[in-house]
């Protein structure tokens, strides 16, 4: 008989996933108790327990590493950070979405539950210490995520988004599963900590050279690249975000990107420093080649959700410059700049307001029958409706990277680890295509306060509900405050280097 | 007890197939079928390097990857039923209200 | 002796995902794909995984495969088989993805592997490989089966929001 050895495990450190999953289960037996009018009283529940699992991932904080799970979860201040971060976008799309599936007739108890099951997804992956923890993490996230993309059913742009996004999704899997078999082949483990120490040990030169290994890494960086919508992977995304509810949108562009870069981070600062210099590079191009693309193919387009979605690819570009500049090389070797990642950590934080409130703007104007998509129909609006257009064209200016916003403080920052760091070309490639996006989001402030409503222009009316407003004040707010006072948020953000390399 | 390298050209092979699968046909229910034809090349990988490397760690990774393979499948098929009963197609070429 | 069933199964699971690549038609693809799966479960029990072949078989080719004929079924398949069936630009991707396909047949030629470690295949002097799986399964690898069983969970709600015909309360 096999010796049977039962670890030890502490179950108090993963209190948010568990909670979560309970949440999920209470959110699906109440919806069975509901009648379809009152369908948000469980979206009143869901937000209630993800503001409750957001204090206790909070209280996590600061005490650093602990593993538990043998070795498959960790607790840090990164994956911590992450958490917090996700559950509060997931608090803020909750209160966006509750107006919005009803004026769509999503108002389904599982819409709140898919979402729900994404977090989770997302939970998993930011507190992965292992291959195998981040890829289930992932297909979570990701499973629900094609499902909510597709939510609309009798939607057939919905549709089409969600068929599009899952076969480019689910190619990306295969290709980081394959990716992730190399790897494994050549180190025996796939415990994070294992990977960078069988690169370590004797022989770990030669694994770091083989072209094999190369090609598994390449794969890696590959399927991240897909998730993330780096140029030249990123066909999907427009298609993607413009098809799926508004909502959603908003949610994905932030959760998923905060979930995929802290699980990169993890895996290519702690398990692949060995092979630095040949990520590193690979990545400089893809930042490069994600910062043009995102920012020239958004000065095109007429729709604005599709402005939205390919600003989105921009901003991610940005992020990954933050990724980036973090490796330098120090007396031959390689460490991890504590700048940089928190300039990825703060670049985030601001993103998530900054885009959670532009989409909100265009959820504004949702009504039945009308999406407010057209660049067009926005004319004028500044005037007729002037806290509406104050609201926008703060959101705008943080996503242009104008000061007093968050944007602005979160690019100075990252501009400031990229000269620190001695990455000077990718510096001016973000400052010039930051003065370029300042084109298109400065042309909509243009339209909303310079050019007055045409004779065929549809009216468009705001919604006044009362979730939608509050959850639209706090972005606004919150956009400003760290624009203006982001010091404890920045200490937030170098908080997050402790204890993770 | 064939030599390693059999084994992981043969998963070599069954992943490149997928890929190009994927890539080249434009009936979408073929294409699923060939994300899987990838996810089983890896997962020949997994079993043939976790025999060589004397670790459980690989057929572990399988059955994992089984289980997410079912899911995906559910959820794809979905998806597909979903715009087949709407259009009556399942030609990517012509699901392509999106582009602009 | 063993290495004759391995290019035996290897040859046959070429020749059918090949097969499978290249079908118009989507019910001989999909069938062509469990045979695939009776090849690939055939090289799990030469690489000394029996339990995983056994499971290869129960689930993929009798459970996602058959998910997959159902849904097929669903659908008009007759039609499906007089359109195109590739892309225009296929020719020129066939290529350059078979190209691919071999440079990694060449690069893994030129690495060396140690040599596995020979099991004694007596009673007792090994364990048997569900008995392997069990030791580990809900001990070291407790936290991925219990996510897993929150992402099948997640599929399950997911589909069935998805592919139902009306949503009546």
């Amino acid at each position: 008989m096999l010796e049977v050895v039962i670890p030890d495990i502490a179950l108090s450190l993963a209190l948010p996933e568990i909670g979560l999953a309970i949440l999920v289960c209470a959110v699906l037996i109440i919806d069975l108790f509901v009648s379809l009018e009152n369908k948000s009283r469980v979206g009143v529940v869901a937000f209630v327990g993800v503001v409750i699992l957001g204090l206790v991932a909070f209280g996590q904080w600061g005490e650093g590493a602990r593993t538990t799970f043998s070795g498959f979860y960790v607790v840090d201040n990164l994956s911590v950070f992450v958490k917090v971060c996700v559950l509060l976008c997931t608090a803020i799309s909750i209160l966006l979405l509750l107006q919005y599936a009803k004026v769509e007739k999503i108002n389904y108890g599982e819409l709140y539950a898919m979402l729900l099951f994404s977090v989770f997804g997302m939970l998993v992956m930011a507190s992965g210490n292992d291959l195998i923890t981040i890829y289930l993490g992932l297909e979570t996230m990701s499973i629900s995520i094609y499902v909510l993309v597709a939510f609309m059913r009798h939607d057939p742009l919905s549709r089409e988004a969600g068929l599009k996004y899952f076969l480019m999704g689910a190619f990306a899997s295969g290709v980081l599963l394959y990716g992730m078999a190399l790897t494994y082949g050549f180190t025996g483990t796939t415990s994070i900590r294992g990977i960078a120490a069988a690169f370590s040990g004797e022989g770990g030169a030669a694994i770091a050279q083989n072209p094999v290994m190369i090609f598994g890494l390449i794969l890696l960086v590959a399927g991240f690249g897909f998730k993330l919508a780096l140029a030249p992977f990123h066909m999907w995304l427009p298609d993607a975000y413009t098809g799926a509810p508004t909502p959603i949108t908003g949610f994905m562009s932030v959760a998923v990107k905060f979930a995929t870069v802290a699980a990169l981070m993890r895996i290519l600062f702690v398990a692949f420093p060995a092979m630095a210099d040949r990520w590193n590079a690979l990545l400089w191009a893809l930042t490069a080649f994600t910062l043009v693309w995102g920012n020239v193919a958004a000065i095109a387009q007429t729709s604005l959700k599709r402005m939205l979605a390919y600003s989105s690819i921009g901003h991610a570009g940005y992020v990954l410059m933050g990724v980036v500049v973090s490796m330098t090389v120090i007396d031959g070797k390689v460490t991890f700049t504590d700048i940089g990642i928190s300039a990825v950590a703060f670049y985030l934080l601001a993103y998530l307001f900054t885009n959670l409130g532009a989409f909100g703007m265009l959820i504004l104007v949702c009504r039945d029958g009308y999406r407010g998509d057209n660049i067009e129909d926005w004319k004028g609006i500044g005037q007729a409706h002037p806290w509406a257009g104050m609201a926008f064209v703060v959101f705008l200016l943080s996503l242009g990277g104008i000061p007093p916003t968050a944007g602005f403080v979160g690019k100075l920052y990252l501009f400031a680890a990229a000269v620190q760091t001695e990455y000077y070309w990718l510096a001016a490639i973000g400052l010039v295509m930051s003065a370029v996006s300042m084109y298109y989001y400065g042309r909509m402030i243009m339209v909303m306060y310079m050019e007055n409503r045409g004779e065929s222009q549809e009216v468009m009316s705001f919604s006044s509900a009362p979730s939608l407003f509050f959850a639209l004040v706090v972005l606004v707010v919150a956009t400003l405050l760290l624009g203006i006072f982001p010091g404890s948020f920045l200490d937030a953000a170098k908080g997050t280097v402790a204890g993770f390399i | 007890m064939a030599p390693l390298e059999h084994y992981l050209i043969l998963s070599a092979v069954l992943f490149s197939l997928g890929v190009v699968g994927v890539v080249v046909r434009r009936n979408a229910i073929v294409v699923i079928l060939c994300i899987e034809l990838m996810m089983n090349g890896a997962n020949l990988a997994f079993v043939a390097y976790g025999r060589f490397l004397d670790s459980m760690a690989g057929q572990m990774i399988v059955f994992f990857v089984m289980a997410v393979a079912a899911a995906e499948a559910a959820i794809g098929l979905a998806i597909v039923v979903l715009i087949y009963r709407n259009r009556e197609s399942t030609d990517l070429d012509e699901i392509n209200l999106l582009k602009l | 002796m063993e290495i004759y069933f391995f290019y035996m199964f290897a040859g046959g699971m070429i020749i059918t995902s090949l097969l499978m690549v290249t079908r118009a038609n989507v019910i001989h693809a999909a069938l062509l794909l469990v045979l695939t799966f009776f090849f690939l479960a055939g090289v799990f029990v030469l690489a000394g995984a029996e339990f995983l072949a056994a499971v290869q078989i129960l689930l993929y080719a009798g459970g996602i495969m058959v998910l997959y004929l159902f849904s097929i079924m669903l659908m008009n398949v007759e039609v499906a088989v007089r359109m195109r069936q590739w892309h225009r630009q296929g020719v020129v991707v066939f290529v350059a993805v078979v190209l691919l396909g071999l440079q990694i047949w060449a690069v893994l030629g030129e690495v060396e592997f140690a040599a596995p470690k020979q099991w004694e295949w007596s009673l007792g002097a090994t364990p048997g490989n569900v008995e392997a799986i069990g030791a580990v399964l809900y001990t070291k690898f407790l936290f991925p089966f219990e996510v897993a069983s929150v992402l099948l969970l997640a599929a399950m709600i997911g589909a069935i929001v998805l592919a139902k015909r009306r949503i009546e309360r």
